[in-house]
């Protein structure tokens, strides 16, 4: 008796990189790992969460042990000695332990709020552990309720929709001005690593990437380019307004789209204000995710509430789980006790056999209704 | 005739309604995009004038058949295809005007705000005379 769930880990918040380096749990040996960990003495489940952010061990197994087990298998399995993993620990258990699996699948305790690919990390945990038969019933309903409450918490408040880096908020402004940015040209103006990375977006999103070099005629590329991204080192404009009205009367005024990401600036800010140009410096984009942060603290707030109504939505199911051989034993026994006392009565009396169909069927009803009625009683009490 | 005539001319009025909306919708995400400001759910920018050009065609090819209609109604009602008629006049005006900007769009290759904005000019010109002719009590569209 006394099994619940529990959590063990840290994360990038309780733990410096050099520490977490040190435990994490790699994918070819995760299967060893799980074996491991469920051999352990009061661990009856277990699955492992490992990625750059967090390690974080989720069991089912003994209220008071299970805890110190999961430690000891760490500083054993990774050969740390206590005294430099442990104060960095974190230890949840039952509902709590719940609530960290749920806010870490929704992505809310994660380092960039609302990123989606944790999701996919724990969905891949929760395989892992399955696959190597170190997951049981419990652990089965707690990661399936996490699962459809990240699901919830996506669709009904959009956590990770709006762009909170450099080069995926230039992606999707560029897709307010183009719509899909497959077959568009892309002019690379300079090696940044910045620009590059917005490059590296655009091409993922099927643009043609054309870098420009020092001898590569600029008027001749900006007159077939769709999105121009500049992260040179140059110290002037090169691009700038007269130069770029021209450019816009040969295209015949297709949209043009122009990420500065270089400081100095590359492109001159007065070209935002002609026509069809959309033009975006670092600090317009710095702006945009800022924004978008702010966006998602209040949208974390909407996830959070709807966590606690699935954590209470559990609790209930748990208990009705529980309850439900107690109920069904006390149902079989309260309907034998009333044929009991029914037949005790039909001896001595005289009755039809309508009348006797009638009064069992009476019996039968009165006895089902008096039971739910205390079934309802025992379950708003739990 | 007279149905040619009504039909193509209200479907027309409507589609350049929708054009004005869709010209709205198109100086909106500009100014969003230009501003800084928080995105609005919207399709791309590129997709608005798109449609929104697509919209003024088919009015223009509608309102073309609706004045055709009307000319050939007039000839067979009062006689001539042609009369000052402040409607008549008004729909020629309308019918030079988009064609103007359907003109500039094709061959001069405006797009966006200032395309945008000629077309509301178009659509503003064809609601005044919509809502004000037929108040004329010597035009032959009286009451109309």
């Amino acid at each position: 008796m006394g099994s619940d769930l529990i959590c063990v880990g840290l994360n990038h918040t309780a733990a410096p990189v050099e520490l977490r380096e040190r435990i994490v749990f790699s994918r070819d040996k995760l299967g060893d790992a799980l074996k491991d960990a469920v051999s352990q003495e009061h661990i009856e489940e277990a699955a492992i969460l490992s990625t750059c952010n967090r390690i974080e061990i989720y069991a089912q197994g003994h209220r008071e042990h299970a805890g110190l087990a999961l430690e000891s298998f760490l500083h054993r399995y990774h050969r740390i000695p206590d005294r430099l993993l442990s104060p960095h620990l974190y230890y949840f258990q039952g509902q709590q332990a719940l609530l960290q699996l749920m806010r870490v699948t929704a992505s809310l305790d994660s380092l960039v709020l609302g990123e989606p690919q944790i999701l996919g990390q724990v969905k891949s945990a929760y395989a892992q552990a399955r696959e190597h038969g170190a997951i049981g019933p419990a652990l089965t309903r707690v990661f399936s309720q996490a699962f459809l409450t990240a699901k919830r918490v996506r669709t009904e408040t959009e956590l990770g929709k709006n762009a909170v880096t450099v080069a995926y908020a230039a992606v999707q402004l560029a897709e307010k001005v183009f719509g899909s940015l497959s077959g568009r040209r892309c002019l690379l103006l300079g090696q940044g690593e910045m620009g590059s990375l917005a490059a590296a977006h655009f091409k993922q999103k099927q643009a043609v990437i054309e870098p420009a070099t020092r001898s590569s005629n600029l008027i001749a590329l900006l007159e077939t380019a769709d999105l121009v991204v500049a992260s040179t080192s140059a110290e002037y404009f090169l691009i700038e307004p007269v130069s770029l009205k021209k450019i816009m009367r040969a295209r015949r005024y297709r949209p043009l789209f122009l990420i500065d990401i270089a400081v100095p600036r590359n492109i001159d800010p007065r070209v935002a204000c002609l026509d069809n140009i959309y033009l975006y410096n670092i600090d317009d984009l710095s702006q945009v995710i800022a924004s978008n942060l702010e966006e998602r603290q209040v949208k974390a707030g909407l996830a959070e509430q709807i966590i606690h109504e699935e954590i209470e939505s559990y609790r209930i199911q748990t208990v009705e789980r529980r309850l439900a051989p107690v109920i069904q034993e006390l149902q079989a026994q309260s309907l034998l006790i009333a044929e009991q006392e029914l037949s005790g009565f039909l001896k001595d009396t005289q009755l039809s056999t309508e009348q006797t169909r009638q009064l069992e069927a009476y019996t039968r009803q009165l006895t089902a209704k008096l039971f739910h009625q205390a079934v309802c009683a025992v379950k708003q009490r739990a | 005739m007279l149905l040619i005539h009504l039909l193509s001319a209200i479907a027309s009025d409507i589609l350049l309604m929708l054009t004005a909306v869709t010209s709205l919708l198109y100086l909106r995400q500009d100014y969003c995009l230009k501003h800084r400001k928080q995105i609005i759910a919207l399709p791309s920018i590129q997709a608005i004038d798109s449609l929104g050009l697509r919209l003024l065609i088919s009015a223009f090819v509608l309102m073309t058949l609706g004045i055709l209609a009307g000319s050939d109604l007039a000839y067979q009602q009062w006689g001539a295809n042609w009369y000052l008629d402040p409607r008549q006049l008004w729909s020629m005006v309308n019918w030079i005007v988009f064609a103007g900007v359907l003109w500039a769009r094709f061959w001069v290759g405006w797009r966006g705000r200032l395309a945008v904005l000629t077309t509301l000019t178009g659509v503003t010109l064809m609601l005044i005379g919509f809502l004000t002719l037929h108040y004329f009590s010597w035009s032959r569209h009286y009451g109309l």
